[in-house]
């Protein structure tokens, strides 16, 4: 079960344990490593599941509550153009993390290839290395987009079974624009690719641009499972909610899996999210909001010392390149922490060739981001500039 | 996409379950939203809330089974099945390992055939097992005495408590009736189970894992990247429960 796949990914996780340790040491720290949101779980979520726990329904399902993936299946439709049907193609999960790994068990025997792209959030290494699969690395990286683009994946992909398309991306934020998206989509089918769509920053788009979901592409949504989920969007992580939608042979396949491994998702987390969906979409509007102004202060202080990042086009992550202070990043953010309380995580802990590059993210309050950056400048004024 | 599903799931076949759901007494929900209103919405502590593994490991050692350290050797998993699906990840057993389990695994032979786990029964036994798997209650009690524990030294066995852990009085142990360990656990000796059984606890699911400190390790790594933690709600409900139980009140 153990392999190569799933010792890189615990080796990278460890690696960012490590300073979550150090950093929980000290009582000044700004912690900018996790992707867990600072802001509040909006009440009414919180007033709403606590609510429908006092009158529960009488048996949970394995697949999730109905009611929820009827709001699910709404929602798709009404946001993305897509038709599901909430009775057959979703299932609910303990966040989207046990999405993913539930998805792999269903879909890759020993030896299949997943391709993802390089860097990528490590996490899911353990999952491919758990269904015995091997990661086919696609890199990203020209012109320090880090957009995963339909040329490489052809190039790159072999005989690769899946690709594990992260949009927007974890850890470099990038955004693939719905053209791009498209041209993927033709590459899948040209290779015969399933693609495991993780959109679970989909909400979080900046600059007025626009995100597509791949299973909304044409003759997609057959070879498609879309995963997403409400830690996000809603500020809810400590709920883990998240969800597959899919095929139905595929659902039901993936159902057998989640039954035998872990059950259904909790209630009081289902009816939670439930109440998360009948917000207005006023609330996640505002959630992205405060997340682009905090994403303007890090570029601003980046920018500011001349720091080159990726375009952040979603998600919660700045990448950027610290190859100019000659300092490996795993290094550079031990000092850091170290010297200034600032936390964020290295390059490494995302895949090996990117020890000269880090992942800032901008959950923590404005305020705090703006000390961040003066710490930041401070830290970098006592390093000799020069490429390395 | 049926074409592309993996081989162990094309021969996996197992009836859906519904899960009852009992309503929480008052109160429960009443603690539990208060807490998420005070922002305990995180992710918590990967392994789980200190204060609910610190309360797994006493009710543990109340009951025979010996002094635990709660950070090291506790771990809470979103129910009895995630428990034994990391522990076995956890082993780092390979497809074609050897199980000896009653009744193909019990109330877990879909997972043990989802991991393509050789199952064989007690009697099989002639030499060569990687882990002994047993679920309460079993026939001599509720702890495994040392005559069933076939193969302590030379491999982990793997201890399904079930909802156990919170049966009987909350003192039994104590010289109050129930069941006890009467001889220390193996070195190699895992506990695990699930605490649906408490008022209100089923929906919740919770479960937990408990073992020595080295064998935990790989486990909790493992959980983490299953699902990170468990639900910080229900893990909430937990500790109230677990209290309420433990000193009823009003």
């Amino acid at each position: 079960m153990s392999n190569r796949a799933a010792e890189a990914g615990e080796k990278a996780t460890w690696m960012r344990y490590s300073l979550m340790e150090l950093a929980a040491r000290r009582d000044d720290v700004i912690p900018l490593g996790l992707g867990d949101p600072d802001l509040a779980t909006p009440a009414e979520i919180i007033e709403g599941a606590a609510r429908r726990m006092s009158n529960p329904v009488s048996t949970l399902p394995i697949r999730g509550l109905p009611e929820l993936r009827q709001r699910l299946a709404r929602r798709y439709r009404h946001e993305k153009g897509m038709e599901v049907d909430s009775e057959r193609q979703i299932l609910v999960t303990n966040g989207g993390q046990e999405a993913l790994f539930l998805t792999l068990l269903a879909l890759v025997d020993p030896g299949d290839g997943v391709a993802m792209a390089d860097p990528r959030y490590s996490s899911y290494d353990q999952a491919v290395g758990a269904a015995g699969g091997r990661i086919v690395e696609i890199p990203t990286g020209r012109d320090c987009r880090f957009e995963l683009d339909a040329a490489a994946l052809r190039e790159g992909v072999g005989d690769a079974k899946l690709l594990v398309l992260v949009n927007p991306n974890n850890p470099t934020s990038s955004l693939i624009d719905p053209a791009g998206v498209r041209e993927i989509a033709a590459v899948a089918q040209e290779r015969d690719l399933i693609v495991v769509a993780d959109e679970i920053y989909d909400d979080l788009v900046y600059d007025d641009r626009e995100v597509l979901s791949m299973a909304a592409c044409d003759g997609m949504s057959s070879r498609t499972v879309t995963l997403s989920g409400f830690s996000k969007s809603y500020a809810m992580t400590g709920f883990r909610v998240g969800y597959l939608i899919g095929e139905p042979d595929f659902i039901d396949a993936v159902t057998v899996i989640k039954q035998v491994v872990s059950g259904p998702c909790p209630l009081f987390s289902q009816y939670a999210a439930l109440a998360a969906l009948q917000l207005s979409h006023d609330t996640r509007s505002a959630f992205r909001r405060r997340y682009d102004r905090r994403r303007r202060v890090i570029l601003q202080g980046l920018d500011s010392h001349g720091i080159p990042y990726g375009d952040v086009g979603g998600g919660l992550f700045v990448w950027a390149d610290v190859s100019m202070y000659g300092l490996p990043a795993d290094e550079f953010c031990l000092r850091l922490l170290q010297d200034t309380g600032v936390l964020i995580f290295p390059g490494l802990s995302f895949g090996e060739r990117w020890q000269y590059f880090v992942r800032i993210s901008f959950l923590a309050p404005e305020a705090k981001i703006r000390v961040a950056m003066d710490r930041l400048a401070t830290f970098v004024a006592t390093l000799p500039a020069g490429s390395r | 996409m049926m074409r592309a599903l993996s081989a162990r799931v094309r021969t996996l076949s197992v009836d859906l379950m519904e899960i009852d759901v009992a309503v929480p007494p008052a109160g429960l929900i009443d603690e539990v939203r208060r807490h998420l209103l005070d922002g305990e919405t995180h992710y918590t502590t990967r392994p789980g809330i200190v204060d609910l593994r610190r309360r797994i490991a006493e009710r543990i050692e109340q009951l025979g089974g010996g002094s635990l350290d709660p950070l090291a050797s506790v771990l809470i998993t979103a129910g009895e099945r995630e428990a034994l699906f990391v522990i076995l990840l956890g082993l780092g057993l390979r497809s074609g390992a050897t199980v000896v389990a009653a009744d193909q695994g019990g109330r877990h032979q879909g997972l043990m055939r989802l991991l393509g786990l050789n199952v064989i029964e007690a009697g099989d036994v002639q030499s060569q097992r990687d882990v002994v798997y047993r679920e309460a209650p079993c026939s001599e009690g509720l702890w495994p005495s040392t005559a069933q524990v076939i193969a302590k030294d030379s491999c982990v066995e793997i201890h399904n408590l079930r909802g156990q852990l919170t049966e009987g009085s909350a003192g039994c142990g104590e010289g109050q009736g129930g069941e006890e360990i009467g001889s220390s656990l193996g070195a190699q000796t895992i506990l695990m189970g699930n605490l649906h059984g408490l008022a209100g606890m089923s929906s919740f699911r919770i479960g937990f894992v408990a073992g020595p400190p080295a064998t935990m390790k790989p486990i909790m790594v493992w959980k983490q990247a299953l699902s990170i933690c468990t639900a910080a709600p229900s893990q909430r409900a937990a500790i109230r429960s677990l209290d309420r139980w433990r000193a009823p009140g009003p």
